[in-house]
């Protein structure tokens, strides 16, 4: 009998298979995205893990008339069934069976990264191993015998380096030569006091037909307690294996004292130091560096400085992002100052500014085009369908800027920097150093802040962070509400739109931290992350991570983005008895808007027209102030606003629900794309839209309580006779969350 | 010298310790297989005593939530 084993629910990656098939494996920053890129020249499609929020990018390349396909798997340093990442290697390993393993060993650490290729040899019997960074081997005076490692190893070691080109040729020639000679042995490395347990538990599934993976590695993963052997071994019926491998482990504990998982990470370290002692030798030399603490780390961990500098770079980031694509905040800094001449320069020429130039040009030229077809045909190509491929297209310079900068300060060893230094600040509130950029990013746009939240190490952290996310508000939301600001006027203005943000804030860490409370969450987020050298990140390294990004966000933020737009356009010009309208007012939207709008009156807000806005709004919050004027026919929006006659106290409720509420189209599309959950996408906008009509209703209440009652109708510019019964509760909850009692709070929710 | 168990959030820089248990099973492999098990050694770089601990483990620098390292056991081998 033939046994092979199978992860349960295995799905499989939707990619082709056709060609060589390699995995590439290797330790967070031993160089994987570098070495990856320049073997496949950014020929990248993005493929994630059936089930999973992990990534896996395939690459595909020709070389001496064969054909490889490249997975290059997450950065692990082992896989042992415990973390997500981990067990995504694992499971693709066991489950795909790559042709060859192509695993990369820093050559400036060999002492810790060698670990994980003793793993995959265990396992796999066709590796190769990549040599990175051999550039900074030989400066720091590192010089490995690589053909006594080969040797002694029994796999093919290609020595490597980017920066000098050197190795890229070496390596697909070994991979080419690996994949015709399949069938070697995996390597065995003695676990001292554990060999007679790994016998006996091996010895009984050689007797029960398993041939892949090798019974061996089976025990050595029983031992260790990897969770998805165990399934796997539970799931072939031989549940008793599973069971013994149990007793085992305990025999282990009672006799020698120590953890078997520790016996074997201890036998492979030894068995590495080994290695390093005959085949690695570091000659003196002045250039060689020691491991420790640089300058710019110190600024890093400094307890006071640390969150000042990493704010500080992540303003930095923000603003090199955004002022490149929009001219925020420049722009809006030098229209403040009175150089709106400038600004409106500056804005025009961004590269949204130009982008939106061809966009408009293309519409216009299709219009002309298409000067004898019906009203309703031409409104619906140019608006609905060149409006929403155009919406689409805006985006791209934006995801493509902030992905290359994050890119940037990923590969020059920043990143990981800044994250610490924001860890101390964020951990308050339930978020890890590793959200400092998105949230940054997101004050921008919500679209790229979420995609970079890629980089977020917990699963947990990663959701929480794209159901809050659309709480930070956007550039976009800015613009409105400085325009609603300049209608309140003077100081009043200002303080409401500095409330909009506090309130923002405020809610997102309150949510963060009932979200973790409601989810059983009691620890504070960990951190864990090496510290790399600092070195100059190189360009082409940074295109070829940064633009499959852009085309991931294409392919699925776009597929969301333009059907969309079309179904907005219906909502604005097609009426309730399906008929063409110019007229928002008579339009399904405007019928829609004038339904929804007693829901806004106990904000002061009885305008249909302000509601329709909101609904437009939607697709894209700039489209917020524009669909304003078309409703009230008004060209200027500051004064279209200014006739709708609402209170000071609606309009600053106003404003903190425009800051607050639902999600952009767009933003949506991404939250669903890269969290692969409609879930997680309904309940960001769910939370997003109560958050906004709580704060805002308390603020009016707040008002009303701070004159006397009677005022309500009054202050907040609306006809019901009297306050609504149920009306404080979100204001006494707030209050209940804000005097620490949150336990209750919890408990009652 | 001293060798009495202490958690490895309470040591202060520039000390060698020797890992002698890790607690917390969500991390354990992760940190096993960072060369961070039970009888392996590593030099404390930087403790700020709140939040952030720098460990140089087999020549390379690791950052770790204090909280994280609350449940690691160290014996400290050398107080720097």
């Amino acid at each position: 009998m033939v046994v092979d084993v199978h992860v349960h629910h295995y799905r499989g990656l939707s990619v082709s298979r056709e060609g060589v098939r390699v995995a590439v494996l290797g330790y967070p920053n031993v160089g994987k995205s570098s070495l990856f890129n320049s073997i496949v020249r950014g020929s990248v499609e993005v493929a994630n893990w059936p089930g999973t929020t992990v990534e896996i990018n395939v690459g595909r390349v020709s070389f001496n008339g064969s054909s490889f396909v490249f997975f290059d798997l997450p950065g692990v340093y082992g896989f042992t069934g415990s973390g997500a990442l981990e067990r995504v290697v694992e499971s693709f390993l066991l489950t795909e069976k790559p042709d060859v393993a192509l695993v990369l060993v820093d050559s400036t650490n060999i002492e810790r990264s060698l670990s994980l290729a003793l793993q995959v040899m265990e396992l796999h019997d066709n590796v190769v191993v990549a040599l990175t960074k051999l550039d900074l081997a030989h400066g720091r005076g590192v010089h490995v015998n690589v053909e006594g490692l080969s040797r002694a190893l029994n796999a093919t070691i290609v020595p490597t380096s980017i920066v000098w080109g050197l190795g890229i040729r070496e390596v697909l020639e070994a991979l080419a030569r690996a994949s015709k000679g399949r069938g070697g042995r995996v390597l065995s490395v003695d676990y001292g006091v554990l060999e007679p347990y790994l016998r006996e538990l091996s010895e009984e599934l050689v007797k029960r037909g398993l041939t892949h993976p090798s019974p061996r590695w089976v025990s050595i993963k029983l031992l260790e307690g990897d969770l998805i052997v165990e399934d796997m071994v539970s799931r072939l019926g031989y549940g008793d294996v599973v069971e013994r491998a149990r007793k085992a482990r305990e025999e282990v504990f009672k006799t020698f004292g120590r953890d078997p998982a520790a016996l074997i990470a201890e036998s492979r370290f030894n068995l590495v130091l080994n290695l390093t002692k005959q085949y690695v030798v570091r000659a003196p030399t002045r250039l060689r560096v020691e491991t420790r603490l640089t300058k710019i780390d110190t600024l890093f961990l400094d307890r006071r400085v640390s969150p000042i500098v990493s704010l500080l770079l992540a303003s930095l980031v923000f603003l090199a992002v955004f002022s490149i694509n929009t001219g925020f905040p420049v722009n809006t800094a030098l229209e403040l100052a009175g150089f709106e001449d400038v600004a409106v320069l500056i804005e025009s020429l961004s590269l949204i500014g130009l982008m939106g130039v061809a966009i408009d040009t293309v519409s216009g030229f299709i219009e002309s085009q298409l000067s004898g077809a019906p009203v309703w045909l031409t409104s619906l190509l140019v608006e609905g369908v060149i409006g929403g491929v155009g919406a689409i297209l805006l985006l791209v310079p934006l995801v493509l800027v902030a992905s290359a900068i994050v890119a940037i300060l990923e590969d020059s060893g920043l990143l990981p920097r800044i994250a610490i230094g924001a860890h101390r600040p964020l951990c308050k509130v339930g978020f890890s150093g590793h959200t400092v950029l998105p949230i940054t990013i997101c004050l921008g746009c919500n679209v790229p802040g979420i995609i970079t939240a890629r980089g977020i190490l917990g699963y947990w952290e990663k959701l929480k962070f794209y159901m809050l996310a659309a709480l930070i508000p956007c550039q976009a939301r800015l613009v409105v509400l400085v325009a609603l600001a300049s209608v309140i006027g003077g100081l009043v203005g200002a303080l409401a739109l500095l409330a909009a943000y506090l309130v923002s804030f405020t809610l997102l860490a309150m949510l963060s931290m009932l979200i973790d409370r409601v989810g059983g969450v009691k620890s504070r987020p960990e951190l864990l992350l090496e510290i790399p050298e600092m070195h100059r990140p190189i360009g082409r390294v940074v295109w070829w991570i940064s633009w499959p990004r852009v085309k991931h966000y294409i392919a699925k933020a776009g597929t969301i983005i333009l059907p969309g737009s079309i179904v907005m356009w219906i909502l604005t010009h097609i009426t309730p008895t399906i008929s063409y309208t110019d007229e928002p007012e008579n339009s399904i939207g405007g019928a829609l808007s004038k339904t929804l709008t007693p829901i806004f009156k106990p904000l002061g807000v009885d305008r249909w027209e302000m509601v329709f806005a909101l609904i437009a709004g939607f697709l894209a919050k700039e489209l917020f102030l524009s669909a304003l004027v078309v409703a009230t026919g008004n060209p200027n929006p500051v004064e279209a606003l200014t006739e709708l006659g609402l209170s000071t106290v609606a309009l600053a409720a106003l404003m903190i629900f425009i800051a607050l509420y639902t999600p952009c189209l767009a933003t949506v599309a991404v939250i669903r794309s890269e969290s692969r959950s409609g879930r997680v996408a309904l309940v960001a906008v769910l939370l997003a839209l109560l958050s906004a009509y709580i704060a805002s209703l308390s603020l009016v209440l707040v008002a009303a309580l701070s004159s006397s009652l009677s005022e309500i109708p009054t202050l907040v510019n609306c006809r019901f006779p009297s306050p609504p019964r149920y009306s404080y509760v979100p204001v006494v909850a707030l209050v209940i969350y804000q005097l620490n009692l949150e336990h209750w709070y919890v408990d009652l929710v | 010298m001293g060798f009495d168990v202490v958690k490895l959030s309470s040591v202060r820089g520039s000390s060698t310790v020797v890992i002698k248990n890790v607690g917390r099973d969500d991390y354990r492999f992760t940190l096993y297989n960072m060369g961070l098990y039970p009888g392996s050694s590593a030099r404390v770089v930087y403790n700020d005593g709140v939040n952030i601990l720098v460990l140089d483990v087999r020549g390379s620098l690791v950052a770790l939530s204090i909280s994280l390292a609350v449940d690691v056991d160290v014996d400290v081998v050398d107080g720097g």
